[in-house]
């Protein structure tokens, strides 16, 4: 009895706590562009992307979070000659790349806190990435998917529109460690992009 | 009141938008569609042996016979035959090699022989962007079986499909013993055959003409 009063008492603790949080919840439009690896198999900008993100607010300077968010990349390329160490392949590849990070996140608003203000973000993402990558050429399709640890710092600005909802945007380098092996047999199979988000979102409860 | 009503819209906006985007993504796809026609499907693969001299060769046999090979249980359509055996020959001979019969005085220097499959099974299979890394099968096997192609399931599902495999056979390589057949020079061309045959008869003449192009090796070198 003593036990599910004092469970209930921290239960009620917690909750009054949180209810004093402020909570931001954002989606975005996610616009990405791969670089080093990654570009090459697919260079091309994804626009197909969204993120959805979650933070609580334990004091007006820090929130810790969480974000989901996925990018399509995908190039086709038309003729294309691959000359190999002792032949050549020639045909239409369609390449495609899918992102799927499941983040945790940590961050940081620098100065002032008014409410009518522009404010910065500067925050860290950890977590997991699910991505998987297809290779499309003639009737041949090749898949290969791995879960990849990954790092995502990021930079963000939020312009206040309203009491409580901001525009957002937030430029974010995607990282996701070596995992598996790439198609073809590659052991390096880290893939890395820089994404701009760009959405709105909303804080509901104390911030300021 | 007013920022109430803002608040109080934030979440079902948030939730619309969401849910299009999560539509959006995953109905445009985790593979959009390019609309690709029958061409796009065309695959033509290539492979050499790097250590041989090909301007060595001056004369070549060739059979007037594609073979069937792999299932042969249904044969593919003959109808395009004597348009493929032509452009082979014409493609070794404006390289500057000579075709001569059988009853020719001297052998010939390397044999030419076509095979032809609708198999699902035989499939080339290879990276095209990691350049270091080329796991075909090696040379060796016999008559339906010897093409450096091996089965790698599944993945054409009910597609109707055909293969053109052309070999350049250097007799002073061939070890039956051993089971090397003297292939010292493949071609390959994979597609789709559900084209019109005009279409169809356009696509193999071009993808013939692609596997002697993508070849820079081939040929007798003006002296």
């Amino acid at each position: 009895m003593k036990v599910t009063k004092l469970l209930m008492l921290t239960l009620l603790l917690a909750a009054t706590a949180y209810a004093q949080r402020g909570v931001f919840t954002g989606i975005t439009w996610n616009v990405a562009f791969p670089t080093q690896e990654t570009a090459q198999f697919v260079d091309k900008t994804s626009y197909r992307g969204f993120g959805i993100d979650i933070r609580s607010f334990s004091n007006p300077d820090f929130s810790f979070g969480g974000n989901f968010s996925w990018n399509i990349f995908d190039e086709l390329l038309r003729g294309e000659t691959a000359v190999l160490e002792s032949g050549a392949i020639t045909g239409t590849q369609v390449r495609y790349i899918n992102s799927m990070p499941l983040l945790l996140n940590v961050s940081y608003y620098p100065g002032e806190k008014r409410r009518d203000e522009l404010r910065l973000v500067l925050g860290l993402n950890a977590g997991v990435y699910y991505i998987r990558q297809r290779l499309d050429i003639g009737v041949l399709s090749l898949e290969n998917s791995n879960w990849h640890l990954g790092v995502a710092p990021e930079a963000g600005l939020w312009f206040p529109v309203g009491r409580e909802t901001f525009l957002v945007a937030t430029v974010r380098y995607n990282y996701a460690f070596d995992a598996g092996t790439r198609l073809g047999g590659d052991p390096n199979n880290d893939y890395s992009y820089w994404g701009l988000n760009v959405g709105f979102g909303s804080v509901q409860g104390w911030l300021f | 009141m007013h920022n109430r009503t803002r608040k109080s819209l934030f979440a079902p906006v948030a939730l619309v938008l969401a849910a299009v985007a999560l539509l959006w993504v995953s109905n445009s796809g985790c593979y959009p569609d390019y609309g690709l026609t029958y061409s796009d499907y065309d695959v033509v693969a290539t492979r050499y042996d790097t250590t041989v001299d090909f301007n060595a060769f001056t004369t070549f046999y060739m059979p007037d016979t594609i073979f069937q090979v792999g299932d042969t249980s249904t044969r593919m359509d003959g109808r395009y035959d004597d348009e493929l055996l032509k452009a082979v020959a014409g493609n070794f001979e404006a390289l500057g090699y000579e075709r001569v019969p059988l009853t020719h005085p001297t052998a010939p220097d390397f044999a030419v022989a076509m095979g032809k499959s609708n198999s699902t099974t035989y499939y080339a299979y290879w990276y095209p962007w990691y350049g270091g890394y080329y796991p075909w099968y090696g040379w060796g096997g016999g008559w339906g079986g010897y093409y450096p192609w091996y089965p790698v399931g599944g993945a054409v599902g009910s597609y109707s499909q055909g293969s053109v495999f052309v070999s350049f056979i250097d007799p002073a390589r061939v070890d039956t013993t051993e089971k090397r057949y003297g292939i010292v020079w493949f071609g390959a061309v994979n597609g789709l055959l559900g084209d019109t045959q005009a279409g169809i008869a356009s696509r193999l003449s071009s993808s013939v003409n692609q596997m002697f192009s993508q070849s820079p090796y081939l040929g007798k070198k003006p002296q």
